[in-house]
């Protein structure tokens, strides 16, 4: 499986993720409740300020995939990481909300003290 | 009430999974997950084989803005073929635990979800989040991971009370302001059931 993303088939299928949610601690705060950024509009939305709202997505999608390998959705509307544990996450560089991508993070390892689905829009 | 969701399977796809009560179990497919005993995985579809045939468990992602914003949610739907069974085969991701053992109850696993505001609904997430195969012997649940995910879980247990099944309302449950509240209601509906001789 490895970086392909297919069903973790080692003991530690949920390390990639691990390693990218480190990745993301050491710049974005996570809550106690396991959520990047602030409270949203929606129960499951994040927002994320920046100056620059397209270069922080990018940002925090680098250091969520580090390297494992991207793929286009199957909607064709945005990139997909899919982790070895049967976790995921979306990038959506354009939304309907003018001027703000957005990362989906879908969990699937409980224990790992990050919220189980969070959607997370970057904003000016 | 503002808008009412519902993510449950076609009327085809519980015919499907009715015209396979009781028949014998033969295998499912997937990919191991070593961190979790009993648990395999895919990111799209299960294949079932029994003793009449074969039939695929599927999701796809289907948008829809009820809670305010466009969003994909998991659709579970069901097929009478076997695509993908090749690939499965060729990479040792079948599984025969239980094989022999008759199918005697086939259930789905709903769960729904009303988000009320002071005291009013404003909307109704309902959705078909598994599908469970009662054996002579044991269960098989065939779960979707999350409401926003394609991936599916394959898990085995000695019985349909043992599986271990998570709606994952507490998504929405949580930390909720003043006059916020989440009921959620969790079913298991049995669509198909063959006594045993």
């Amino acid at each position: 499986m490895g970086a392909r993303g297919g069903g973790g088939s080692s003991a530690t299928a949920h390390a990639a993720l691990r390693a990218g949610l480190d990745r993301l601690q050491s710049k974005y705060r996570l809550s106690g409740a396991g959520y990047f950024g602030r409270k949203g509009a929606g129960k499951k939305v994040r927002i994320i300020s920046s100056s620059d709202p397209h270069r922080a997505a990018e940002d925090f999608w680098k250091r969520l995939k580090g390297q494992l390998t991207e793929s286009q959705t199957d909607n064709g509307k945005g990139l997909q990481i899919k982790f070895p544990d049967g976790s995921s996450a979306v990038f959506r560089p354009f939304t309907s909300t003018f001027n703000s991508p957005a990362i989906t993070l879908d969990v699937a390892t409980p224990g790992l003290g990050i919220a189980t689905y969070q959607r997370i829009h970057f904003t000016k | 009430m503002n808008t009412h969701s519902k993510f449950h399977l076609s009327d085809e796809s519980i015919r499907i999974l009715c015209s396979f009560n009781g028949s014998h179990w033969r295998f499912a497919t997937g990919e191991p997950l070593a961190e979790k005993p009993r648990h395999y995985f895919s990111w799209n579809d299960v294949i079932v084989a029994t003793d009449r045939g074969e039939f695929r468990i599927n999701t796809s992602l289907s948008e829809s803005d009820f809670e305010g914003y466009a969003e994909e949610y998991a659709q579970l739907a069901v097929y009478p073929d076997s695509k993908g069974l090749a690939e499965a085969q060729a990479n040792g991701h079948i599984y025969f635990q239980h094989a022999g053992e008759q199918i005697t109850k086939v259930f789905v696993f709903r769960v729904g979800i009303t988000q009320i505001i002071d005291g009013v609904p404003t909307w109704v997430y309902s959705a078909d989040h598994a599908v469970i195969f009662g054996l002579t012997e044991g269960a098989v649940a065939v779960c979707k991971t999350g409401h926003h995910s394609a991936a599916i879980d394959l898990s085995f247990a000695d019985s349909v009370e043992t599986l271990e099944l998570d709606g994952r309302a507490h998504e929405w449950d949580w930390e909720n302001e003043l006059g916020e509240e989440y009921n959620v209601v969790t079913e298991l509906i049995q669509i198909g059931e063959t006594h045993t001789r």
